[in-house]
């Protein structure tokens, strides 16, 4: 029967061989392989590392925010969009600390899967012109705008008039998700626009 | 050979803990996630109602299975949502006034890890380190000093210091793996990081940076490579005797200064309050020491 301080040094020795599989960078050898067949341990005893990967292995040098665009049974439209990050105050700031994380993840296509619930939730959250409308159809953007090289940098600030840009000059504009969420009236197309009756 | 491998483990593993720097942890641990929670209340149903982005079914189709979470097993209702997350903050409070704190690190561990196995979405570096480190709470002497525990004499008598040291080494831990992620990147071996992200709106400072900073390449190239070198130097410094304190100074005074350039929520502090574990009270801050009564035989880098 092992004394009790040794059986705690077995834990130990586990406690750091989870934390070095786990944590370090995909990129050495082996890790890839030891850390997905450890991933269903460190998971059920919530001990899993996270990615270190701060500002790794490269910065994004991108800036994006979502825009969702709620149309209305009656065709009017409402958007709903990721909070901004400028003009906050401190409390505003750790009240939307969570938004960063989360705006980065709905803009990439690993998270796909979530836009249809991103879109429902956006046509919760939209107000609408006149109360009580109903929304029949979402309608999801991403707008980025790519960080210029150093060189390239004075060219930038000259055609935004600041760095970076504010977010509705970003120039990159792409619809990431169309939703349904009931048949829409008829002759009302996504986005508002109302189909003119035929002649 | 074997018998001096044994003392040297045993020395490094189990000397006793200094109770103030573990009661130091808990207080900061406690006051730390008791703000994360509070400033996270006005979104909580957002993040993790049924009426939010991951509804508990989208959730249980969409992320891992094997992340077990407490908030999955009740009912979808965002009464128990609002009920866990008072509870956590409750117990959060607790951890830091000392009172049952053992009881209170498990109970607040098992709550990070529900909230943040709820919603995968929305989880960062600081969830991971307040996570992590509260686990190793657990099994510290937390209680000894500065708690209610103490005052009622209700203490009980932890001999190893090995927790404290799982802290230290997960604090190193995470600013190397840090220093190493960033290796391969050409933006940090350029030098042209700190301008990409100083040109990124949601890190943007909490003031204008001048362009002097912002837009010098001389001050991106020495910020860059002076973080890359830091990250790599204080994971080293700290555990040798000589550049212990400074090893540990120089961490404290990149986090302050990354938490005043940049948008990192709680992330800088979490990381300060583990910093902490390294430092020794009576030589460190013998004022501070004297203050407290000195504890024997305190586990630190040596």
């Amino acid at each position: 029967m092992p004394e009790p301080r040794r059986l705690l040094d077995v834990a130990i020795v586990g406690l750091l061989g989870m934390m070095l599989v786990d944590g370090l960078p995909d990129y050495l050898p082996g890790i890839p392989t030891a850390s997905r067949w450890l991933d269903p341990v460190v998971d059920v005893t919530g001990l899993e590392q996270t990615s270190w990967k701060l500002f790794a292995p490269d910065p994004d040098h991108i800036n994006t925010w979502v825009e969702a665009v709620v149309t209305w049974e009656d065709g009017s439209t409402s958007t709903w969009t990721t909070p901004s990050w400028r003009h906050r105050t401190l409390l505003q700031k750790l009240m939307h600390a969570r938004w960063h994380k989360a705006a980065d993840n709905l803009r990439l296509d690993s998270w796909r899967r979530l836009r249809p619930q991103l879109a429902e939730y956006a046509a919760r959250q939209a107000v609408p012109p006149t109360p009580g409308l109903a929304p029949v159809h979402v309608e999801i953007f991403r707008h980025w705008w790519l960080v210029p090289p150093p060189g390239r940098r004075e060219a930038a600030r000259r055609r935004f008039g600041r760095l970076p840009p504010l977010r509705e000059d970003f120039p990159g504009t792409k619809s990431i998700h169309d939703k349904d969420l009931r048949p829409r009236a008829r002759g009302v197309q996504p986005g508002g626009v109302r189909e003119e009756p035929a002649p | 050979m074997r018998e001096r491998f044994v003392a040297a483990w045993d020395r490094f593993w189990h000397t006793p803990a200094d109770p103030r720097v573990a009661a130091g942890l808990r207080i900061g641990v406690g006051v730390i996630v008791f703000l994360a929670f509070l400033f996270q209340a006005p979104y909580a149903t957002t993040w993790w109602g049924e009426d939010g982005l991951l509804p508990s079914r989208v959730a249980r189709r969409l992320l891992d299975p094997d992340a077990g979470s407490v908030l999955l097993l009740l009912p979808p209702d965002d009464l128990w949502l609002w009920a866990c997350f008072g509870l956590a903050m409750v117990q959060a409070l607790l951890l830091a006034v000392g009172w049952h704190s053992h009881v209170q690190a498990a109970c607040l561990f098992v709550w990070l890890v529900s909230f943040q196995h709820r919603n995968q979405l929305v989880i960062d570096g600081e969830d991971a380190v307040m996570r992590l480190i509260t686990f190793f709470l657990i099994f510290a002497p937390i209680s000894e000093r500065w708690s209610l525990d103490a005052l009622r004499g209700r203490t009980p008598r932890i001999r190893s210091g090995w927790a404290l040291r799982m802290i230290q080494i997960q604090v190193t831990f995470v600013f190397l793996a840090a220093g190493l992620e960033k290796l391969p990147g050409s933006m940090w071996r350029d030098g042209t990081a700190l301008y990409h992200i100083f040109l990124l709106d949601d890190f943007y400072p909490r003031f204008a940076l001048p362009e002097v900073i912002a837009g010098n390449l001389w001050v991106s190239r020495l910020m860059s490579w002076g973080t890359l070198a830091l990250e790599v130097a204080v994971p080293i410094g700290v555990w040798i005797p000589r550049t212990r304190a400074l090893a540990v100074a120089a961490a404290i005074f990149f986090h302050l200064a990354l938490d005043l350039l940049m948008n990192l929520y709680f992330f800088e502090w979490i990381m300060i309050v583990g910093w902490l574990s390294f430092v020794r009270w009576d030589e460190d801050l013998p004022w501070l020491g004297r203050w407290a009564a000195p504890a024997a035989s305190p586990a630190t880098a040596d």
